[in-house]
């Protein structure tokens, strides 16, 4: 299958994400006391139908962070984790000495403060480039199977999806999470013509 | 941005702290709830710059997130667990309220004209989440206590099985070097090791140093063998009388730390306060001994000690037993063949005597002479009823009797014994033997003796009786009780009682002293004894039973 986005493309939109989520980790470390260290190891533009390898891998319980966005660049943007590691870095971030590996509803809002400045920042870093006005709405937290955590929001499995692994690097713990950019018909246009005008 | 208070009055009526802000963050709308929870009223707050009441929301943690809500309309949440407040409203208790706070863009034409700030108060929800944890981490601590006991339990029992099956191994039959083998294979088995051995100072056989061994290599073997011998001596400290669990190369002897071994245990084997061996098991792993595995390895070294001394004193008890039936071969055959030839020159001395004093010197020799002969006849038929497991066979009882009677040339004895099958043995000839005897020996003289059988209900009823001086009563329940425990006359003679309860005791009898004339002892004693029939044979329960009868003519049981 020919790769939706050229080798320099990939590099550029790479570059832009990392400098979304370095803000993010500033943000979050000026948040918490933690020191937090945000990477991006790598991103692919995939159909949404493929998503399930690349994300679910022996993991069936996700966590997931989600926001729609609207106009003329739309779409959704997530922060998905394995339960387990969301529950681990919120016990970080919090303090909490309890290590149970449940998300509670305290414990949820604050995962979704957490996905919402990381995918306000790759959004925002995104939008920059794009120069549009764009409408968002609320960040929810939901929980469950990938299928029941993304796919709805997915009107055809051949729609484009920017798939962007994180890295939260937080002292000698590592955890890794996906931030899952479904875009709409026009979108990744939209994307590739933006980022090919900031190269030039 | 609308900011007239009439169409916004429906946000008064939310139970949700709401208030705008435009782009300089100046306050441009504060609602009802807002005024509620604060006490500032609208008037107060609205045109006044958000950082003059609340310079926090100046921070770069604040600021920078509501900038980005300006610039790209995204919106911002502001957690419980990440910020203590957004706007800080002490509740009637004195606590801070705990508030998650979303803040949308109020969007404009090109940028956002202003933000809405919307606060919740889920102080209620913080504490109920708190309690609840609080509730599970509590279920979850007596969760891990139980399966902490119960995982105790089990390994409780698993140490009680093991030392269970070691201690029925070692007090099962078989040599002690097969059973400490077994032992060792089955501990070794247990703790997952490879190797151990046992190695006793003190052997049961009257050696030392019995040593069994698993898994060792040759050169290991020996070298261990030598530090073991050189246990009390300086370098043999390895297997001196301590305990000693090694669990890090560093503590390891040299000699087991080049075999690769990592862990070590030596146990002592005591027997009462006497160190008799030593008990090893090592492994190649990591292995930490823990709390339980060290008090197993202890309590089987306390059994192994145990069993190594009841080995040695089972071998002593051997010897003596040993010692002791060569001095009865002495008695029952040297000192037998003596006797007969003693008795043998008395009957030739007999024919030359002619003079009444030489007579009567040499009747009293004649009679000591048969004492003599009856106290080794007594001995070795005691020992026949204790080591022999003769079979029992038909036997007629009338031609036994007749040729024991036979013996009695000179005596006046009356047989009324029908032909009769009974179940004994050999050995049965012996009681007829004592029960005639002593009626020929305590009748006096002219004494006649009666031995008569007859058929009854499945056993056969015998009776030995004399007209003699009788037996009285005070003195019939005495008469079976010579060598039993408390009775510190023990001599050979006077044993004939005992000898045919014992006997027919073996045969599933019983027997009693009785008068010949019922009521009247001075007419003669009579002993009666019931052996099974050969068609009906009385089951052997192990227990006899004696009946004598008493003055009143009812029956006491004595217990053998």
């Amino acid at each position: 299958m020919m790769p939706l986005l050229t080798a320099d493309q990939e590099d550029a939109l790479r570059e832009l994400i990392n400098i979304g989520v370095g803000r993010a980790a500033g943000m979050l470390n000026e948040m918490t006391s933690s020191r937090i260290r945000l990477h991006v190891p790598w991103l692919r533009v995939i159909e949404a139908g493929d998503l399930g390898p690349f994300v679910e891998g022996e993991r069936a319980q996700l966590s997931a962070v989600k926001m729609d966005f609207g106009g003329p660049f739309s779409g959704m943007a997530a922060l998905i984790f394995p339960t387990e590691s969301a529950a681990i870095l919120v016990s970080h971030l919090t303090g909490e000495s309890s290590d149970a590996p449940d998300i509670d509803a305290l414990r949820a809002v604050t995962l979704t403060e957490i996905g919402n400045i990381v995918v306000n920042c790759v959004l925002g870093s995104i939008m920059n480039i794009l120069q549009r006005q764009v409408s968002y709405s609320l960040p929810r937290y939901s929980e469950g199977t990938l299928s029941s955590v993304i796919c709805s929001s997915v009107a055809d499995p051949s729609d484009r999806v920017l798939l962007v692994r994180t890295r939260f690097c937080l002292e000698e713990l590592q955890l890794e999470g996906d931030i899952v950019l479904i875009l709409e018909v026009g979108s990744l246009d939209l994307l590739c013509t933006g980022i090919e005008s900031m190269a030039n | 941005m609308e900011t007239d208070p009439e169409r916004l009055k429906i946000l008064d009526m939310v139970p949700i702290g709401l208030f705008a802000l435009d782009p300089d963050l100046i306050i441009r709308y504060w609602n009802r709830t807002l005024e509620r929870w604060t006490g500032l009223s609208r008037t107060e707050m609205i045109g006044h710059p958000v950082g003059e009441r609340y310079p926090h929301l100046l921070e770069l943690r604040y600021a920078g997130r509501l900038e980005e809500v300006f610039r790209l309309g995204t919106p911002a949440v502001f957690s419980s667990q990440l910020h203590p407040y957004v706007i800080p409203i002490t509740l009637p208790g004195g606590c801070l309220q705990c508030q998650n706070v979303t803040v949308t863009a109020i969007q404009g034409i090109g940028a956002p004209q202003g933000a809405l700030v919307a606060i919740e108060d889920v102080t209620e929800l913080v504490a109920r989440v708190a309690s609840y944890k609080e509730m599970r981490d509590r279920a979850l601590v007596e969760v891990d206590h139980r399966r902490r006991g119960e995982a105790e339990l089990r390994r409780r029992n698993q140490e009680l099985s093991v030392l269970h099956t070691v201690t029925t191994i070692i007090t099962s039959s078989g040599s002690l070097c097969d059973r400490l083998t077994t032992v060792l294979d089955h501990l070794l088995s247990f703790l997952e090791f490879e190797a151990g051995f046992v190695h006793l100072f003190y052997h049961a056989d009257g050696g030392t140093g019995l040593r069994v061994q698993r898994g060792l290599p040759d050169g290991v073997s020996e070298t261990l063998q030598e530090l073991v011998s050189r246990r009390n001596s300086p370098g043999g400290e390895m297997f001196d009388d301590r305990v000693v669990y090694a669990e890090e190369r560093g503590d390891l002897h040299e000699a087991i730390r080049q075999a690769g071994y990592t862990a070590f245990a030596r146990i002592p084997l005591i027997a009462g306060e006497t160190v008799v061996g030593i008990l090893s098991v090592m492994t190649a792993r990591e292995h930490a001994f823990d709390v339980g595995e060290r008090r197993l390895l202890g309590s089987i070294g306390m059994e192994l000690g145990a069993a190594v001394r009841k080995g040695a004193l089972e071998a002593q008890l051997q010897d003596a037993y040993e010692q002791a039936n060569l001095y009865l071969d002495i008695l029952t055959h040297d000192v037998n063949n003596t006797i007969t030839g003693i008795s043998g020159y008395a009957e030739l001395m007999a024919q030359q005597i002619v003079l009444p004093d030489q007579q009567d010197s040499l009747a009293e020799l004649q009679r000591g002479i048969a004492k003599a002969a009856e106290i080794i006849r007594n001995v070795s038929t005691i020992r026949q009823i204790h080591e022999l497991q003769l079979a029992l066979r038909p036997i007629r009882l009338d031609d036994l009797v007749r040729g024991e009677a036979a013996v009695f040339s000179h005596a006046r004895i009356v047989i009324e014994v029908p032909p009769l099958e009974v179940l004994a043995d050999e050995l049965l000839g012996e009681v007829f033997t004592n029960l005639i005897g002593n009626s020929l020996k305590f009748g006096g003289d002219g004494v006649t003796v009666w031995v008569r059988a007859r058929a009854g209900d499945g056993v056969i009823e015998c009776s030995v009786e004399d007209d003699g001086p009788g037996i009285p009563d005070r003195e019939k329940p005495d008469l079976f009780k010579r060598f039993q425990s408390g009775v510190r006359d023990r001599s050979g003679q006077g044993l004939g009682l005992y000898i045919t309860r014992s006997l027919i005791d073996r045969y599933g009898g019983i027997c009693r002293v009785d008068d010949r004339v019922p009521g009247r002892p001075e007419e003669g004693a009579a002993v009666r004894f019931m052996l099974p029939q050969l068609s009906c044979r009385m089951e052997l329960t192990g227990r006899a039973e004696l009946l004598v009868q008493d003055t009143t003519g009812g029956e006491e049981g004595l217990d053998t």
